[in-house]
C-alpha cells in the first residue's frame, strides 16, 4: 500500500516535540495561574506549581485523612505545614528559611531511610521539584486555596465587539507563543459541525443548501438559532445525561431483569428540549417528589417522574441477598452520583476513609447520605414505590372510554326519564334495618362457586384435605407451600358471585402455620372489580413486594400469629380500601416460604338495608341519607345527602335513574341489562389501567418510619458507627438557612450561587462535549486532584453567561458556537500543530472521533433510513445472536420490526450486564454507576463495526438507493450526491474518480456473479428498482460503504 | 509466537518524548501513541491497538510508579489461563477431604458453625453433609483428589493446590467481581485488563485478552468480569465465541468476499490519504491502519478459533467436538490462543452452583456431570501445554468464586443434596508458570469450615498472579477520579509459599 506523503510532516512534528521534550522540566514550563494571570518569572504560583507536588507526593500520608496521617504532619493546609512537629521544635515549613524547613531537609536527604517520600511510597523528588519547593519556601511558603473551591469571580469584560471567548482564547494562545485563532472552516464543514454538536445528527442536504444560499450578514446566527430549536436537540443532550444518570432498562446485578423507567428518559428529553433552568432541573431530578403541589395534576406527575433520576440505581434480586445491603449500596450510589454529576467531586473515597485529597470526611460523607436515606424504596423486586405512567395512546384510549362511559350513562339517564314510576304502594315506614351478617367467602370444604383456582398461575383443582391439627375444630383445609425466598399464591380470580361490601365490614381469616416450616410472611389479598388485586393485608415480615407498604395495597398488621395453633385474624374493609361500590370478586392466600393451612374467610358485618320496600324516589333518598352502608354507588349517596330539593334537574334525573335501574322493582325489570355497556366499558378501563407501566420513583418515608443514618465501616451496612444527620461538608458554603433538611434543600444548596463547583462543572462538561476536551480536562474531577484549567478566566466568564441566562443550556451553547473559536478550521497546517499537538490552546477546532451514539445515528441518517420517531419504550435494533446469555433470566433480544430497527441510539434497550455491543466498542459506559467522561479509544474492532455491523450495511443500502434515486442517469453525479450527504461537501475531482473507478470495477465483477449481487442486496436490506440491474445497485452499496467509512465521516469536521 | 524483545527498563531512562506524551495517562489516545512511535507508521501493530504495549503511559514526576510497558522484574509466567467454574464447586467433594464429617452425616451441625454466620439460603439449624465421594492419594506428591476427577488425578503432580482460599463475598456476582477486579462493586478493571494494559500482548493480529464461555450462560456478574473499567476500553476482554462470528462483526456480510473487501479498502485508504493530506491529521492515517488490521484479523481470528485444524488425536484427547459450544472446545481454544501469544485467557463454565434444590443443581447428579464435562479437557490442557513447552510459561488457574458449606442446604425441605455458599474457605489450584508443582498450600479444620493454616485471600491471589507475570501489584496503578487505583486496592501480599 502506498504510504501517505504525510510521513515527512510527522517526522517534523516529532522533531519539534523532541526538541520541546528535551527542554521540558518536570513541571509546566508555562504555569497557569489559578487567576489566569501569566506567572511572573521568579514568582511561584502555589496552585500551578507547588500544589501538584505536595498533593501528588506528600498529602496521601500527610493530609486530611486523620486515620492515615503519618508523623502528625499535615501538608494540605498552611496551618499544618507551620505546626511544630511532634517531639521537637522542628517545623515542616518555616517561611523564608530554607535551612530551618524540615520539609526541604527531608526531601533532599541522601539516606533513603530518612528521605521523603519513603522508598516504598515512590521515587525521590526530582531536582526540579525540589527547586520549586525551595523557591516557594524562600518566597514565603504561602498556600492558596484550590482554584475550584474559590468563589466564581466576576470577569472583566473584554473590549467591545470582541466575543469574550475569542478574547480569552487569544490571550492564552499568545501567552503560549501561538498565533491567534485560525481562519474559519469552510461553510459545509461548519454546518455539519454545528448540526452534529447541537443535535447529534448531520444536516440534511436541504439544510446545507439553505445555509449556503444565505449569504447575508448574520447567516451563521440564523443557522445557530434554527439548529437550537431542532426537535433533535433534547435527544442529543439526553444521551449525555443518560450516562451521568446511569440510566438502563434493567436492574443490574445477577439476573439483570428488566425495569420500566423509559418514561423518565422521555421526560429528560422533553426537559432538555424545553431548556428548563438548571436550578429547576436539579430540584426535579433530585427531589421532584418533594416539590409542593402545583394544582396541575399532570405537572405534579411530571415532577414526581423526574425524581426517578435516582431510581436508576441498581436493584439486586439475586436469591439469598439481603435487601438492606443493596438498599444501602443504592443510597451511597446516590451520594456519589450527585456529587460527581453536579459538583465534579469524587465523594466515593470517603465511604471508607476521610477523602485523602478533598475536604470531605467520612462523617461528612454519611451526613450527605442521610439526605438520601429517607426514601421508601428498599431494593425490592417490584421496585416499589412506583407510579403509573400512561403513554399518550393509553391516555387517549382512557379519555375515549371515559367519554363513552359518560355517554352510555347519560343515555341510560335519558331513557329512565321516560319511565313512569307507578304509584307507590302503601308500605310501612321506619328505620332501615341492617341485620348482622356472617357470610362465608371461602367456606371450609366448599369449592367457591364459579371459582377458578390458580396456584402460582397454574390452574388446579380446589383440593380440600384434613387439617394437620384438628384441635381448632377445623374439618378441612387448603394447604399451601411457599418456595423459599419466593412468593407463592393460591387464588381464585374470577368468582362470579360479586359480593357487596361496606366500609364497616370486617373480613375474618382462619389459618394455621406449620411450626416445623414456618413462612416468613402470610398475606390475604382481595380482588375487586375496579381496583383488581390492590387490597392486601400482611402478617410477619414485610417481604412480599407487591403494592405499597403501609397503604391499602399492602397493610402491615404485625407479627405472624403463634405457630402450630388455629388462629383467626380479622381486618376491616376500610383498611384495605374497599368501598361500598366495590364488588368483592376474588381472594388469594399468599406466603413467602413455609407451609400454611387455610380454613376459611368470612365477611362479618351487617346486612345492608333491605331496599325492596322502597318504592318512591323520596323514600329512596331518605334511606340513603340514613344508611351510609347501602349498596349503591357513592355518587348517588352524595346526591341524596344534598336533598332532592337542592338538586339541579340533571342531577335529579341522575339520582332517579339510579333508583329506577338499581332499586325500583318495576324499574329494575324494565332496565335489566341496560347497564351492560357501562359495565363493559368499566371493565375495559380497568384492564387498561392494569396494563399501564409502573415507573419507580422517589418517595419520602412518613415521619414515623424515618431511618437513622450511621457512619458505616468501609460502607458495610452491618457495621454501624456514630449516628449522623443530614448536613453538607463544612468546607463549602453553608446550607441555605430557609431550606428544608431534605433532598429538596440539598438540591437548592447544589445550585446556590455560592456553590463554587456546580456551574463550573456544568459549563466545563458542555465545553467538553463540543470541543472534545474540557477547559478543565478532568471533567470528572474538579477537586484538588483534578487538572488545572487551561483557561480559568474563560471558565468563569462562561459561568457568568450561564448564570445570566438562568442557567439554561441553549443560551450557553449559543454563546459558545457564535465565537470565532468555535468556527475555526480544524485543519492542522498552522504552526500551532507543532507547538500544541493536543490543541490545548484552541486556535483550531478539534477533529475528534464521533461518540458511539452519533456515529451510528449519523450512518442511519446519511442512509436516509433513520426513524424520526421520538419517545416510547426501548427498541431492539439488530445485534449479533447469542449476546444475551444471563443467568436465571431467559430474556432474549427480540429484534424490533419496522422503523424501530432504525431509531436513534438512545432508544436502544440498555442492558447493564450486556449492553449493546457496538456502542461498547465505541467507548460507551455500561451504566452501572455514574460516568462523567468517556476515554476515547480507536481500535480495529471499531473498523469491524463500520464494515460488518448490519446497521451500517443497511445504512449503506439506504445510501445506495438514495444515490440512485437522486441522480438516476449519471453514476458520477450520484456518487457526488452520496458523498455530499455524508460530508456536506462536494467531493474533489480525485475523490470522485476514485469512487467511480471502484463502482465501475465492482459492477463489472458483480454482473458476472448475479447471485453474489443479490446476496449483498439482501444484506443491505434493499432491492433494485425496476429497470436497474442487481449488480448496478450492489456496486453502489459497495461504494456507499466506502463513503460511510471515510475518516471524515468518523470525525467531527 | 513472537519473542519478547524488550528488557525491563528503569522508568527514568525512558525517552523524554514518551515522558512528555505520557504525562497524563488519562489523556492517552491513539494519537499520542502514533506520535511516540519514532519509527513512523510502520511501527504500529495490531497488538498494540488491541491492548498492546503502545498505550502504556510511563511516568511523570507526580506518578513515579506507573507501568513501563515491560515487567517490573523477570516474569515466571508470560500468559494466564483462568478456568472458572462459575457458581463455585464444593471443596468437600473435590479437593479437601474431611472424613470427620462422615460419622456426623445427617446430624445437626455443631453450634460453632453458625455463630455470627449469615447464609444465603440455609434456614434454621442445618445438618452435616459428608461427601458421598471417595478420595485417594495420587501421583508422586500423593495429593488427595476425589473420584469425580479421574483424569486430573493423573496430572495432580503438576498442580499447586490451595486449600486455604478465602473471600469477603458470599453472593455470586459480587464474589466474581471481587475475584477479577478486586472490588465487589462494578466499575473496576478486571485482572486481564490490568495485565494487558501493563504488559501488552505478543501477537499483533489477535486481542491480548480473550474470554470463552460455556455452559450456556455468562457468569453472574455478566461481562463486567472482563470489563476494562476506567482503563482504556481496548483492554477489555474480547469474548470469542465458538458459534457465530468468533469475534463480533468479524464476518463479512453476505455478498462481500475477500477480494471485494480488499478493493474497497484500497479505495478507502486512498481517499483517507487525501483526507490526511488535506487536514494534516495523523489520526487519519491511524484509521487506515485500523482498517488494515481489522482486515487481517478477519483472517487470523477465525483461523485461530478453528479447532478443526487440530489433529484427530488432539481433539480426541480433549474430548472436543468442533462446531459446538463446549468447555472442552474452549480448553483446546485456550491452548491455541496462548500458543498464538494471547496474554490472558479466561474460561467461564456455568453450572457449578450446587445447592441441591433439584437434580439439576445437586451434588449427586449435577456435580458428577460437570466433573465429567471438565475433567478430561482440563487434564488434556495441562498435558498438551507441557508437551509443547508452554506450561512453564503459562499459568493455569482453576477456581470458583467462593466455597460451599459443610452442611446440606435442604432448602424448603428438599431431598436433594447440596451445599450453600461459604466464603471462609475453599480450594483452588494453580499449575505451570512458576508455581510449586505437586504441592498443597494451606489447611482447613477437620470439617472444612475454617482455615487453620496459611490463609490466602483473594487479594493475595491477585498479587501473586501479577507477581508471576513480573508485575509488582503495588506499582501497577492508574490514576482515576483523584487517586491511584490498583487491582489489589490497598491490600494483598505475594504468597511466597506458592512460588516454585
Amino acid at each position: 500500500m502506498p504510504r501517505s506523503p504525510l510521513f515527512i510532516p510527522i517526522a517534523v512534528l516529532l522533531g519539534a516535540l523532541l526538541a520541546i521534550a528535551s527542554e521540558e522540566p518536570e513541571v509546566p514550563a508555562n504555569p497557569v495561574s489559578a487567576g489566569g494571570e501569566p506567572v511572573e518569572p521568579g514568582a511561584i504560583d502555589f496552585n500551578a506549581q507547588v500544589r501538584p507536588i505536595l498533593f501528588a507526593r506528600c498529602v496521601s500520608c500527610h493530609g486530611p485523612d486523620a486515620a492515615a496521617r503519618e508523623g502528625g504532619l499535615r501538608l494540605d493546609t498552611e496551618e499544618g505545614s507551620r505546626a511544630a512537629l511532634p517531639g521537637g521544635d522542628a517545623h515542616a515549613v518555616v517561611p523564608g528559611d530554607l535551612e530551618g524547613s524540615e520539609l526541604l531537609f527531608r526531601v533532599r536527604d541522601e539516606d533513603p531511610a530518612f528521605r521523603m517520600p519513603p522508598p516504598e511510597k515512590g521515587d525521590p523528588l526530582t531536582s526540579a521539584e525540589i527547586a520549586i519547593l525551595e523557591r516557594w519556601i524562600a518566597e514565603g511558603g504561602d498556600y492558596a486555596p484550590h482554584w475550584g473551591f474559590e468563589p466564581v469571580r466576576a470577569v472583566a469584560s473584554p473590549p467591545a465587539k470582541e466575543h469574550p471567548i475569542d478574547h480569552w482564547v487569544e490571550t492564552r494562545a499568545r501567552e503560549a507563543g501561538l498565533p491567534g485563532i485560525g481562519p474559519p472552516a469552510p461553510r459545509p464543514a461548519l454546518i455539519r459541525r454545528l448540526s452534529l454538536d447541537l443535535t447529534g445528527l448531520p444536516p440534511t442536504l436541504e439544510e446545507v443548501d439553505a445555509f449556503l444560499a444565505d449569504t447575508a450578514p448574520g447567516a451563521w446566527e440564523r443557522l445557530v438559532d434554527r439548529t437550537l430549536t431542532s426537535p433533535r436537540f433534547g435527544e442529543r443532550w439526553a444521551s449525555v445525561w443518560l450516562e451521568l444518570a446511569r440510566y438502563a432498562d434493567t436492574k443490574g446485578y445477577e439476573a439483570d431483569r428488566g425495569r420500566t423507567i423509559w418514561p423518565w428518559r422521555d421526560l429528560l428529553i422533553r426537559t432538555l428540549d424545553a431548556d428548563l433552568p438548571f436550578a429547576e432541573f436539579t430540584e426535579r431530578m433530585l427531589a421532584g417528589d418533594l416539590l409542593p403541589p402545583t394544582g396541575d395534576p399532570e405537572e405534579d406527575e411530571r415532577r414526581i417522574l423526574a425524581s426517578a433520576f435516582h431510581r436508576n440505581t441498581m436493584t439486586n434480586d439475586e436469591g439469598g441477598t439481603d435487601d438492606e445491603e443493596f438498599r444501602t449500596a443504592a443510597v451511597l450510589d446516590r451520594v456519589d452520583t450527585t456529587m460527581l454529576a453536579w459538583m465534579g467531586l469524587t465523594a466515593g473515597c470517603a465511604q471508607c476513609h476521610d477523602h485523602k485529597y478533598d475536604p470531605l470526611s467520612r462523617e461528612e460523607y454519611y451526613a450527605l447520605a442521610a439526605f438520601f436515606n429517607q426514601t421508601e424504596d428498599a431494593d425490592r423486586g417490584d421496585e416499589a414505590p412506583t407510579i403509573p405512567f400512561a403513554t399518550a395512546e393509553q391516555r387517549e384510549r382512557r379519555a375515549a372510554l371515559e367519554a363513552e362511559r359518560a355517554e352510555a350513562a347519560a343515555a341510560l339517564v335519558a331513557a329512565t326519564t321516560r319511565f313512569e314510576l307507578p304509584p307507590a304502594p302503601e308500605v310501612p315506614t321506619g328505620e332501615p334495618v341492617e341485620a348482622p351478617l356472617s357470610l362465608p367467602v371461602v367456606q371450609e370444604g366448599m369449592t367457591p362457586p364459579f371459582a377458578e383456582l390458580r396456584v402460582d398461575g397454574r390452574l388446579e383443582a380446589w383440593r380440600w384435605r384434613p387439617p394437620t391439627d384438628a384441635s381448632g375444630g377445623v374439618a378441612a383445609v387448603v394447604e399451601t407451600r411457599g418456595n423459599d425466598g419466593q412468593v407463592t399464591q393460591v387464588f381464585f380470580p374470577r368468582s362470579l358471585i360479586e359480593r357487596p361490601i361496606t366500609t364497616e365490614d370486617r373480613l375474618e381469616v382462619r389459618f394455621w402455620l406449620d411450626p416445623e416450616d414456618p413462612p416468613e410472611t402470610v398475606m390475604v389479598q382481595i380482588h375487586t372489580r375496579d381496583e383488581g388485586w390492590e387490597h392486601r393485608v400482611v402478617w410477619g415480615e414485610d417481604r412480599i413486594e407487591n403494592g405499597v407498604s403501609g397503604s391499602e395495597s399492602r397493610r402491615l398488621l404485625g407479627a405472624l400469629p403463634p405457630l402450630g395453633e388455629w388462629t383467626t385474624r380479622s381486618f376491616t374493609a376500610a383498611e384495605i380500601g374497599l368501598d361500598p361500590t366495590d364488588r368483592l370478586q376474588g381472594v388469594a392466600f399468599t406466603q413467602r416460604g413455609g407451609r400454611v393451612e387455610w380454613a376459611s374467610l368470612h365477611q362479618i358485618g351487617r346486612h345492608p338495608p333491605d331496599l325492596r320496600p322502597v318504592h318512591s324516589l323520596s323514600a329512596f333518598t331518605d334511606l340513603l341519607r340514613a344508611s351510609p352502608g347501602a349498596p349503591v354507588p357513592e355518587r348517588l349517596k352524595e346526591l341524596a345527602r344534598r336533598g332532592l330539593a337542592d338538586l339541579a334537574p340533571a342531577e335529579r334525573d341522575e339520582l332517579r335513574a339510579g333508583f329506577i335501574t338499581a332499586v325500583h322493582p318495576a324499574g329494575r325489570d324494565a332496565f335489566r341489562g341496560a347497564d351492560a355497556e357501562t359495565i363493559r366499558i368499566g371493565e375495559e378501563l380497568a384492564q387498561l389501567e392494569r396494563s399501564v407501566a409502573r415507573v419507580p420513583v422517589m418517595r419520602e418515608l412518613p415521619p414515623e418510619r424515618r431511618r437513622t443514618t450511621h457512619v458505616l465501616t468501609l460502607g458495610n451496612f452491618l457495621q454501624k458507627e456514630a449516628e449522623v444527620t443530614p448536613a453538607v461538608p463544612a468546607a463549602f458554603h453553608p446550607f441555605p438557612a430557609d431550606a428544608p433538611r431534605d433532598r429538596l434543600g440539598l438540591a437548592r444548596w447544589l445550585v446556590d450561587d455560592a456553590n463554587p463547583l456546580t456551574d463550573r462543572v456544568q459549563v466545563n462538561r458542555t465545553w467538553e462535549r463540543i470541543f472534545g476536551r474540557g477547559l478543565v480536562e478532568t471533567v470528572e474531577d474538579l477537586g484538588t486532584q483534578g487538572a488545572v484549567p487551561s483557561h480559568p478566566r474563560l471558565l468563569d466568564e462562561l459561568v457568568a453567561v450561564y448564570r445570566a441566562s438562568d442557567r439554561r443550556l441553549k443560551p450557553l451553547l449559543r454563546h459558545i458556537v457564535t465565537s470565532r473559536t468555535y468556527r475555526a478550521t480544524a485543519l492542522m497546517e498552522s504552526e500551532g500543530r507543532t507547538i500544541d499537538p493536543e490543541n490545548r490552546w484552541l486556535i483550531r477546532s478539534s477533529r475528534t472521533r464521533l461518540p458511539a451514539e452519533m456515529f451510528r445515528d449519523q450512518a442511519l441518517a446519511i442512509g436516509g433510513i433513520l426513524s424520526p420517531k421520538k419517545f416510547g419504550p426501548p427498541v431492539f435494533p439488530p445485534q449479533p445472536p447469542g449476546i444475551w446469555q444471563v443467568v436465571y433470566n431467559g430474556a432474549s433480544w427480540m429484534e424490533s420490526e419496522g422503523e424501530d430497527r432504525r431509531r436513534r441510539s438512545l432508544y436502544t434497550y440498555w442492558r447493564r450486564t450486556s449492553p449493546y455491543p457496538s456502542a461498547m466498542l465505541f467507548d460507551a459506559m455500561s451504566r452501572e454507576v455514574c460516568s462523567a467522561r468517556r476515554i476515547r479509544t480507536d481500535t480495529p474492532l471499531q473498523a469491524l463495526v463500520a464494515m460488518n455491523d448490519p446497521v451500517f450495511v443497511e445504512a449503506a443500502g439506504g445510501l445506495a438507493l438514495r444515490m440512485l434515486e437522486a441522480v438516476p442517469e449519471d453514476r458520477g453525479a450520484a456518487l457526488s450526491h452520496g458523498f455530499r450527504r455524508a460530508t456536506a461537501r462536494w467531493p474533489e475531482a480525485e475523490e470522485r474518480s476514485l469512487l467511480e473507478a471502484l463502482l465501475e470495477g465492482e459492477r463489472e465483477i458483480l454482473a458476472a456473479d448475479p447471485s453474489r449481487a443479490d446476496a449483498l442486496l439482501r444484506s443491505a436490506g434493499v432491492t433494485a428498482p425496476e429497470g436497474v440491474a442487481s449488480a448496478e445497485l450492489a456496486a453502489l452499496v459497495i461504494a456507499a460503504q466506502v463513503i460511510l467509512q471515510l475518516d471524515e465521516v468518523w470525525t467531527r469536521p | 509466537m513472537k519473542e519478547e524483545s524488550r528488557m525491563p527498563l528503569d522508568p527514568r531512562e525512558t525517552d523524554p518524548l514518551e515522558r512528555l506524551l505520557a504525562r497524563d495517562p488519562r489523556r492517552v489516545t491513539r494519537r499520542h501513541f502514533l506520535s511516540s512511535v519514532g519509527a513512523g507508521l510502520g511501527g504500529i501493530a495490531l497488538g498494540e491497538l488491541l491492548g498492546g504495549d503502545g498505550l502504556l503511559p510511563s511516568l511523570s514526576a507526580a506518578s513515579p510508579t506507573l507501568p513501563t510497558g515491560t515487567p517490573h522484574f523477570a516474569p515466571r509466567a508470560k500468559r494466564v489461563i483462568v478456568l472458572h467454574m462459575a457458581g463455585s464447586p464444593p471443596q468437600h467433594d473435590l479437593f479437601d477431604p474431611k472424613p470427620a464429617l462422615a460419622p456426623l452425616d445427617g446430624q445437626k451441625c455443631p453450634e460453632s458453625f453458625l455463630e455470627g454466620e449469615r447464609f444465603a439460603f440455609i434456614k434454621g439449624h442445618p445438618k452435616i453433609l459428608a461427601s458421598p465421594y471417595s478420595f485417594a492419594h495420587h501421583g508422586g506428591s500423593g495429593i488427595e483428589v476425589s473420584e469425580l476427577l479421574p483424569h486430573l488425578s493423573g496430572e495432580i503432580d503438576r498442580c499447586c493446590v490451595i486449600r486455604s482460599m478465602h473471600t469477603d463475598q458470599f453472593n455470586h456476582a459480587p464474589a466474581q467481581l471481587f475475584l477479577y477486579s478486586g472490588s465487589p462493586r462494578l466499575g473496576r478493571p478486571s485482572m486481564g485488563s490490568w495485565a494487558t494494559w501493563g504488559l501488552g500482548t505478543e501477537n499483533e493480529d489477535l486481542p491480548g485478552y480473550v474470554v470463552l464461555v460455556s455452559g450456556g450462560k455468562t457468569p453472574s456478574a455478566g461481562k463486567s468480569v472482563w470489563g476494562s473499567g476506567f482503563l482504556p476500553s481496548v483492554h477489555q476482554g474480547v469474548q470469542c465465541r465458538s458459534t457465530g462470528d468468533p469475534v463480533l462483526y468479524v464476518g463479512d456480510p453476505a455478498g462481500i468476499d475477500r477480494a471485494t473487501r480488499r478493493r474497497a479498502l484500497d479505495t478507502l485508504a486512498r481517499l483517507n490519504e487525501l483526507e490526511a493530506e488535506r487536514t494534516g491529521d495523523p489520526a487519519t492515517l491511524e484509521r487506515i491502519e485500523q482498517y488494515e488490521l481489522a482486515f487481517r484479523m478477519q483472517v487470523e481470528v477465525p483461523g485461530v478459533m478453528d479447532i478443526g485444524r487440530e489433529t484427530p488425536a488432539i481433539i480426541e484427547e480433549y474430548g472436543a467436538s468442533p462446531g459446538e459450544a463446549s468447555f472442552a472446545n474452549n480448553c483446546l481454544l485456550a491452548r491455541r490462543l496462548v500458543e498464538s501469544g494471547v496474554r490472558f485467557v479466561q474460561l467461564f463454565d456455568w453450572g457449578w452452583d450446587t445447592h441441591g434444590t433439584n437434580p439439576s443443581d445437586d451434588i449427586i447428579t449435577q456435580l458428577p456431570k460437570k466433573c465429567r464435562e471438565t475433567d478430561r479437557p482440563i487434564a488434556a490442557l495441562l498435558r498438551d501445554l507441557d508437551r509443547r513447552g508452554l506450561l512453564d510459561e503459562t499459568l493455569v488457574v482453576w477456581t470458583g468464586e467462593f466455597g460451599r458449606t459443610a452442611m446440606n442446604e435442604e432448602r424448603n425441605g428438599s431431598k436433594y443434596l447440596g451445599r450453600d455458599h461459604h466464603p471462609h474457605c475453599y480450594t483452588i489450584w494453580l499449575a505451570g508458570g512458576g508455581v510449586k508443582p505437586g504441592h498443597v498450600h494451606g489447611e482447613t479444620d477437620e470439617f472444612g469450615v475454617r482455615i487453620t493454616r496459611d490463609p490466602v485471600h483473594v487479594h493475595d491471589l491477585q498479587a501473586t498472579i501479577l507477581h508471576l507475570l513480573g508485575v509488582d501489584h503495588t506499582r501497577l496503578t492508574y490514576p482515576y477520579q483523584g487517586r491511584e487505583f490498583r487491582l489489589t486496592d490497598v491490600h494483598g501480599k505475594v504468597i511466597e509459599g506458592l512460588l516454585a
